[in-house]
């Protein structure tokens, strides 16, 4: 038995929580590991299951019906291995696809994010729910992991002493053929010392400060609730009132689609 | 990390309008974020298949306009859906 096999084994009996060891990354990491992660681990650590950047010729196989897949995922199904590799690839393919050249993380770091998800979806598979195809539904959780890894990648080093808060509302430089640029210049004013005057005065001092994190900064919600204690949900309804507070306010004081339309 | 509060002149000139905008496409009955999530799937299918419109999609597209990180979220879905039809 090699040590990757025997580690996964002395896991597997123990039935805690253990650390999960990749010989190939060398990562180690605190998480539970479930009967299926383990299977997973035995195949990705045998030789024709070896990770590689690039794609293997497209297998020639029948398309899986929804429900083949989720009995072929099974660990003890016969089909589990050949089920697994075409949902990787599948899977990979999307991710490398559309998130390879963002320029915001590297293809290694692409493929554990993409390992991270292949897990999370077997681990997750019997919370499907038919509504969709079984792999568009896989193909989201993927999704939804590697941006959210990438989120974090992204801002968790960023200090907020780097953002210049006091860059003012409206610059007024911009013109079009409805107005002079005069008058275009004094209604973006107007318009600025009026959403100013509502932002400071309207909204809580939280609902203010996400709005202008998110908004102006581009902090993603999952960040803004990393750093304040909350969850993302929280942050959305939290900015879902401001701007229902500012709809108000700005009905009340008469502001309507011309007037938006005037500011393009 | 805590986050600076109080700040004094909030956004920059690019995002007037958008706020103005977003102030009037907000509604009471909007999704939440996590209600998108669990149903984007199934909005991914029905944009890649024509489906028919229901007031669900109808929220869930109120919701991707109001929400960037949904709307970046989907937009990704879509393109690896997209790269990826070729190995069903
Ligand atoms: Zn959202």
């Amino acid at each position: 038995m090699d040590e990757i096999s025997w580690l996964i084994w002395a896991f597997a009996v123990s039935d805690a929580p253990v650390e999960r060891f990749l010989t190939k990354k060398n990562w180690i990491r605190t998480i539970s590991l479930n009967s299926s992660e383990l299977i997973l681990l035995f195949c990705y650590n045998s030789p024709d299951m070896t990770r590689s950047s690039e794609l293997r010729p497209i297998p020639t196989r029948h398309p899986r019906s929804d429900r083949e897949w989720i009995e072929s995922l099974a660990p003890d199904h016969a089909d589990f291995n050949s089920a697994l590799t075409d949902l990787r690839e599948y899977l990979w393919n999307g991710i490398r696809h559309t998130f390879k050249g963002s320029g915001k993380i590297g293809e290694e770091h692409l493929e554990d994010f993409c390992q991270e998800a292949l897990m999370r979806v077997l681990s997750k598979r019997n919370s499907y729910s038919g509504k969709s195809r079984f792999t568009t539904w896989a193909m989201k959780v993927a999704v939804n992991l590697v941006l959210s890894e990438i989120r974090k990648k992204t801002w968790q080093d960023v200090s907020l002493d780097a953002f210049d808060d006091t860059e003012p509302f409206l610059d007024a430089s911009r013109g079009n053929g409805l107005f002079s640029p005069q008058e275009r210049k004094l209604f973006r004013k107007e318009m600025a010392e009026l959403c100013n005057k509502l932002i400071q005065e309207s909204l809580t001092d939280r609902q203010r400060t996400a709005l202008v994190y998110h908004m102006k900064y581009g902090m993603p919600l999952e960040e803004i609730a990393r750093r304040t204690g909350s969850n993302r949900n929280s942050i959305y309804k939290l900015l879902h009132d401001a701007r229902m507070k500012l709809k108000q306010e700005f009905e009340r004081s008469g502001v309507d689609r011309d007037d938006i339309s005037a500011l393009a | 990390m805590k986050m600076k509060t109080g700040m004094k002149m909030p956004l920059g000139s690019k995002h007037a309008k958008i706020l103005v905008l977003m102030a009037k496409d907000s509604r009471e009955d909007e999704l939440d974020c996590e209600s998108v999530a669990e149903n984007m799937d199934s909005y991914a299918e029905y944009v890649l298949n024509s489906g028919e419109s229901s007031r669900l999609i109808l929220l869930i597209e109120n919701h991707l306009k109001l929400c960037k990180d949904c709307a970046e979220e989907f937009k990704l879905l879509l393109g690896a859906l997209k790269a990826s039809e070729r190995l069903l």
